[in-house]
């Protein structure tokens, strides 16, 4: 418990003592408002620890907890006629902010509530090798808006915005790299357009990388209802419902196998509307050597009604690497290659085949809760009748949790 | 370029992986694994915070943490 020095807002006040929560006079009610949140916690850390009854609740067994990152860097890219050096957040792992609330009602049963935002300026996932960025929106926007009953024995039900069943099978990775690669490569660069060709389909737009690269993960997040299984030896059973007829189930596993390895893996199938349906899986193996391997791999079956159902969207993905264990903190190093089919969904698209490769190194810094990150990704579009350069893109930065 | 024959191989090597997941993960369940916790990539990784210390996270409020400071306030 922290705190807060700002000034009291009476309405905030109000709403939180609305929900249970006692405030006292002269002290702010916990920001709903994650900015003042954010200014808040910085503030509470220069006062140091609070006394416990700075703020209270009229339940017991209830918790609130708040944390975050800011992950940003520098992207330099090269589409074969223009380079560019640009500011930008790390879509790897965007900058974010989380408030989590738990809640028990017995010693099986309890509640929770997360609500996660994530605020992104010149997003690697978007920016254009102009500087633009046009999907931006200068505000939060929505990661995870959600509730769940836990039964320690039944599972846990979820509702709301949020992780689908499927999602995150693509991406199982225990190389310590994955904030700067992982099966989703192109969120390294994924707006930069490919040059040296123009589309005669549409020369103004020509295909950028995260429109031909893919890892067919699942749902992603969604406003769903979901139901995960208690854990067994390691593994756990997930499905789920999504708005627009998706469902998806999916299958994990993490767990020490013995010898020194860890493993951690999932596959997962998924339906959208009838006409898209989706298998996706990948698995990772950590030695405590410190060498280990990652594979993903997905494919989808497209029927009339889907966008160009005549395509067949296929990826693998391949990563090689090392952890030292030592220092100031893990140092990871991986390779990864990466293959993709026929992902955008135009006309022009049958035929496409996109492949990646990277060499990166991550390294953590322990003792202020750092990661500092470069790596170095070639991409390469071959399309029929048409001939693109391939672009060169170099990410480094550094993520801090606070 | 793709062809028809590559796509056919790269869907026969597609089977093959869920295939050998598929059997990496009956072998794990037949052996003496312990379950872990793995924390998706896309998630805020687990572990220490530049402010937040230790726990990672800001504990706005904890009640468990006020009944500890209650008992030691009534034993003072």
């Amino acid at each position: 418990m922290y705190k807060f020095f700002s000034q009291t807002n009476s309405k905030e006040a109000e709403m939180y003592q609305a929900h249970g929560f006692s405030v006292l006079p002269g002290r702010p009610a916990a920001g709903l408002v994650v900015a003042a949140a954010v200014a808040a916690i910085l503030m509470s850390q220069q006062a140091g620890p609070a006394s416990a009854d700075e703020i209270s609740s009229g339940n017991e067994d209830v918790k609130l907890t708040i944390s975050g990152q800011i992950n940003r860097g520098l992207l330099y890219a090269d589409d074969g006629t223009d380079t560019a050096l640009l500011n930008v957040d790390n879509d790897n792992s965007s900058t974010r902010l989380r408030f989590e609330g738990f809640g028990r009602y017995n010693e099986e049963i309890s509640v929770g509530t997360v609500f996660e935002v994530q605020f992104e300026s010149n997003s690697t996932a978007d920016i254009k090798i102009d500087g633009s960025a046009p999907t931006e929106t200068d505000n939060f926007t929505q990661r995870k808006l959600e509730i769940y009953f836990d039964h320690a024995r039944y599972g846990r039900i979820w509702l709301g915005q949020g992780d689908t069943a499927s999602n995150g099978t693509s991406e199982v990775d225990l190389s310590g790299t994955a904030v700067i690669n992982y099966s989703g490569i192109a969120d390294l660069a994924g707006g930069i357009q490919f040059g040296g060709f123009a589309d005669p389909l549409d020369p103004a737009n020509n295909p950028q990388i995260n429109g031909v690269y893919g890892n067919i993960d699942g749902l992603s997040r969604d406003d769903r209802i979901r139901y995960d299984t208690p854990n067994f030896g390691g593994f756990s059973l997930a499905a789920s419902y999504a708005d627009s007829r998706k469902s998806d189930v999916a299958l994990r596993f993490a767990g020490d196998v013995g010898g020194g390895f860890k493993v951690a893996g999932a596959v997962a199938y998924a339906i959208f509307d009838d006409i898209d349906s989706r298998v996706n899986g990948s698995l990772s193996v950590l030695h405590s050597s410190g060498f280990n391997v990652t594979g993903a791999a997905g494919m989808r079956d497209l029927q009339a009604g889907a966008a160009n159902p005549a395509r067949d969207p296929f990826f693998w993905y391949a990563k090689l690497g090392y952890i030292w264990s030592g220092g100031i903190g893990d140092t990871a190093f991986a390779v990864d290659y990466a293959v993709a089919e026929e992902i955008q969904p135009t006309i022009a698209s049958t035929g496409d085949e996109f492949t990646s490769y990277g060499i990166f190194v991550v390294q953590k810094i322990d003792k202020i809760a750092t990661e500092l990150y470069l790596g170095a990704r070639n991409h390469e579009l071959d399309r029929t009748g048409q001939n693109y350069d391939d672009i060169f893109a170099v990410l480094g930065g550094a993520r801090i949790k606070f | 370029m793709t062809n028809t024959n590559s796509g056919q191989t790269t869907r026969r090597g597609f089977k093959r992986i869920l295939a050998a997941a598929a059997l990496a993960g009956a072998l794990a369940a037949c052996s003496n694994v312990e379950p872990m916790s793995y924390t998706p990539v896309s998630e805020i990784p687990p572990g220490p915070g530049l402010f937040s210390g230790e726990d990672g996270v800001f504990t706005i409020y904890d009640s468990s943490r006020s009944k500890d400071d209650e008992e030691e306030g009534t034993e003072q």
